[in-house]
């Protein structure tokens, strides 16, 4: 296979294959870029019925059971990720939806009115 | 032409990634020492290795200092008999220096000799027993040895001496601040660009960063700083404190050998030395508002003092921006 460039110099058509080579290598690049500078989750906000109970770190360890009137939710942080690890509502769809840590994912529990979102640059980066 | 604009494109941004991957090295962690929740995260190319020689400082820090630990020179000192000479680590020895230095110059509103006395009350990070108030007989009876005057270090041998059972020793109250202190010693010098330390809410910052003050009655923070290459920590009675009779008794002891019942809910200091911080902020809760003028101002340090009606009063803290209204500067 003659090279594309020599292609390009003796004035041949272009092969499409080169073509899609090259957008995959240049889309590489602009999502390698992407990647470095994405927005860290760091925040995780524990809402119920609408109210703030909890703000945790993202990065602190957390093994917390809630006693709520419809139920109870064991939250647990670790390692970076947040997730229901014991819920008693009846379709566990929050267990189901297993960890979180990007910016702006949520675990949301309708039975228990509660809501576990992940928030990215926090305006504080830690507490004290 | 298009094509050969297209392979430099993507050369370049390729180097550019490789290069910058380098530059913006991160890595954290987080893990419970010292009875807190701790927190390392370090930007950098060093952030790996600098990660690693941190929490085993931290370590070494926790083998020599932790009460509980039958093995550390604080125990081995606490259980000694009299007149034992017993052999300490370098870290002990730094605490006993700089935790007497700040006993003396709050004039024992910091004191790390105060265990047994807070045993009494049942305060003790990982006690499992009764919170009760102990009585002014009881209290009384160990008062007076809670001094440096029994208590001794020998720097050139490097052992410390008990000369009355009735101290114990317990660097709890600058322990956090010494170690954040050593931790942003590792990371000069080395390629760290940005790290953010908090062992148990004493924060150590290298480069910028906004951080949050404590709200006094719930989750969350009320204020926002940013901090510069510095420390800052808080010292509040909403820390560790138990209620009776609606009642709250808190965590530090004032020179009574009582919980500290005065004019402030909280204090947060920041200055470049977190050991001296962390062993102020109890000096400044024990001491009040009059800490300012017998050392406070003094100090190369900025103040924030909370008030039962959540005024605060404030030295420096430039920027602060204060979020819940329920808290005032004065």
């Amino acid at each position: 296979m003659r090279i594309p460039i020599e292609n390009i110099k003796s004035g041949k058509p272009f092969f499409i294959f080169d073509i899609i080579v090259y957008v995959f290598v240049l889309a590489l690049a602009v999502t390698a870029i992407i990647l470095i500078f994405k927005p860290q989750g760091s925040y995780v906000k524990v809402t119920v019925s609408g109210e703030v109970v909890d703000e945790f770190d993202l990065f602190q360890t957390v093994d917390k059971t809630y006693e709520l009137k419809t139920g109870k939710m064991r939250l647990i942080i670790s390692d970076g990720k947040v997730w229901i690890e014991e819920s008693t509502c009846p379709e566990h769809i929050c267990k189901h939806i297993g960890k979180i840590s990007k910016a702006g994912e949520k675990i949301i529990c309708i039975p228990n009115s509660m809501i576990i979102e992940v928030t990215g640059e926090s305006e504080v980066e830690t507490i004290t | 032409m298009f094509k050969k604009i297209l392979i430099v494109f993507a050369l370049i941004t390729f180097t550019l990634c490789a290069v910058s991957c380098g530059n913006n090295n991160f890595a954290e962690t987080s893990f419970v020492m010292f009875s807190s929740d701790c927190l390392l995260r370090f930007y950098g190319a060093d952030a790996k290795d600098v990660l690693r020689d941190a929490e085993s400082v931290i370590n070494a820090i926790d083998e020599q200092i932790n009460v509980f630990n039958e093995h550390s020179d604080v125990y081995k000192i606490n259980h000694a008999d009299v007149g034992a000479a017993i052999p300490v680590g370098e870290h002990t020895v730094n605490l006993f220096k700089q935790s007497k230095e700040i006993y003396e110059l709050t004039d024992k509103a910091f004191n790390p000799c105060m265990r047994k006395l807070s045993d009494l009350w049942g305060f003790s990070a990982e006690f499992s027993g009764e919170h009760r108030v102990p009585t002014e007989e009881e209290i009384n009876a160990l008062l007076p040895y809670a001094s440096f005057d029994y208590i001794v270090l020998d720097e050139v041998n490097k052992t410390v001496t008990r000369l009355d059972t009735r101290v114990e020793l317990d660097f709890g109250g600058i322990a956090k601040g010494y170690a954040c202190d050593k931790t942003a010693e590792i990371c000069h010098g080395r390629n760290i660009n940005k790290a953010i330390i908090n062992l148990g809410g004493n924060i150590y910052v290298i480069g910028s960063a906004n951080i949050g003050i404590s709200k006094v009655d719930s989750k969350g923070y009320f204020a926002t700083v940013t901090v510069t290459d510095m420390s800052i920590q808080t010292s509040g009675d909403y820390e560790r404190y138990f209620e009776i009779d609606g009642r709250r008794y808190c965590h530090i002891l004032n020179h009574n050998g009582k919980s500290v019942d005065g004019d402030l809910r909280a204090v947060t200091l920041m200055g470049k030395s977190s050991a001296h911080a962390d062993a102020l902020a109890t000096a400044v809760m024990v001491d009040g508002v009059s800490a300012i003028d017998k050392y406070l101002n003094n100090a190369e340090i900025d103040y924030l003092m909370i008030d039962n009606d959540l005024t605060c009063t404030v030295r420096g803290f430039s920027g602060i921006k204060i979020k819940d209204g329920a808290y005032k500067l004065s």
